[in-house]
């Protein structure tokens, strides 16, 4: 995204209403709730890949997160 | 008014470069590169026993061992085409490599075997030994004093 204004209006939308980002990524507001749910629902759909939660896991762990 | 050369002097028109120098503009190009990640090359996610392995997402189609950190267990987990998880659970033990190892033959044991020369000797020793006992026997069976 390289339009600023594209950007406060997107950041301002997310303000208002912060379920509006689960939009954005195609994510059903019903997965809202769980983490875990919406997680799993990016990986089905390939929006994000096993060495990518693989990575963020690892990252987590890193930071003193118990997995 | 005469104009000079604008170019600098190191200035070559493109098409005349050296081989020397297109290698220099290649090389920082090819050290652009990206670098294959770390974790793909070393895949091994630990979790914090089954509870851990049993919450760790997978993706559909995929098999990860999760390694146990606070036990040696080694959870196979899986997922078919739906996402359907299923789980394997390995228990594993290290093994001694002290108590285990197999003594390997090496030139030095060679001396705890018997040559066939050092085995004929033995038995003309052997052979010697029962003669005289038994000359010795016969002797005294004769009344005569023993020879030894």
């Amino acid at each position: 995204m390289n339009n600023p204004l594209q950007m406060i209006q997107m950041v301002n939308q997310i303000k208002n209403n912060p379920m509006s980002i689960l939009s954005q990524f195609g994510i059903p507001q019903n997965l809202s709730n769980n983490p875990q749910d919406i997680i799993q629902h990016l990986l089905n759909n390939g929006q994000i890949s096993q060495d990518q939660y693989n990575n963020a896991i690892k990252q987590a762990q890193s930071m003193g997160f118990k997995i | 008014m005469a104009y000079g050369n604008i170019f600098p002097a190191s200035y070559q028109p493109l098409g005349y470069q050296q081989p020397q120098q297109m290698q220099q503009i290649q090389q920082p190009q090819m050290m652009q590169q990206p670098q294959p990640q770390l974790s793909q090359n070393n895949p091994m996610v630990w979790v914090q026993g089954e509870t851990g392995a049993k919450s760790y997402l997978l993706a559909p189609n995929t098999t990860l061992p999760l390694w146990d950190s606070e036990s040696q267990t080694i959870y196979l987990k899986s997922t078919d085409a739906s996402g359907m998880p299923s789980m394997k659970i390995i228990d594993y033990v290290i093994r001694d490599t002290t108590t285990t190892q197999v003594p390997i033959p090496t030139e030095n044991n060679n001396n705890n075997f018997v040559t066939h020369e050092e085995l004929k000797e033995f038995e003309k020793k052997i052979i010697e030994e029962v003669k005289s006992h038994e000359q010795s026997v016969a002797d005294d069976s004769d009344g005569k004093p023993n020879k030894k």
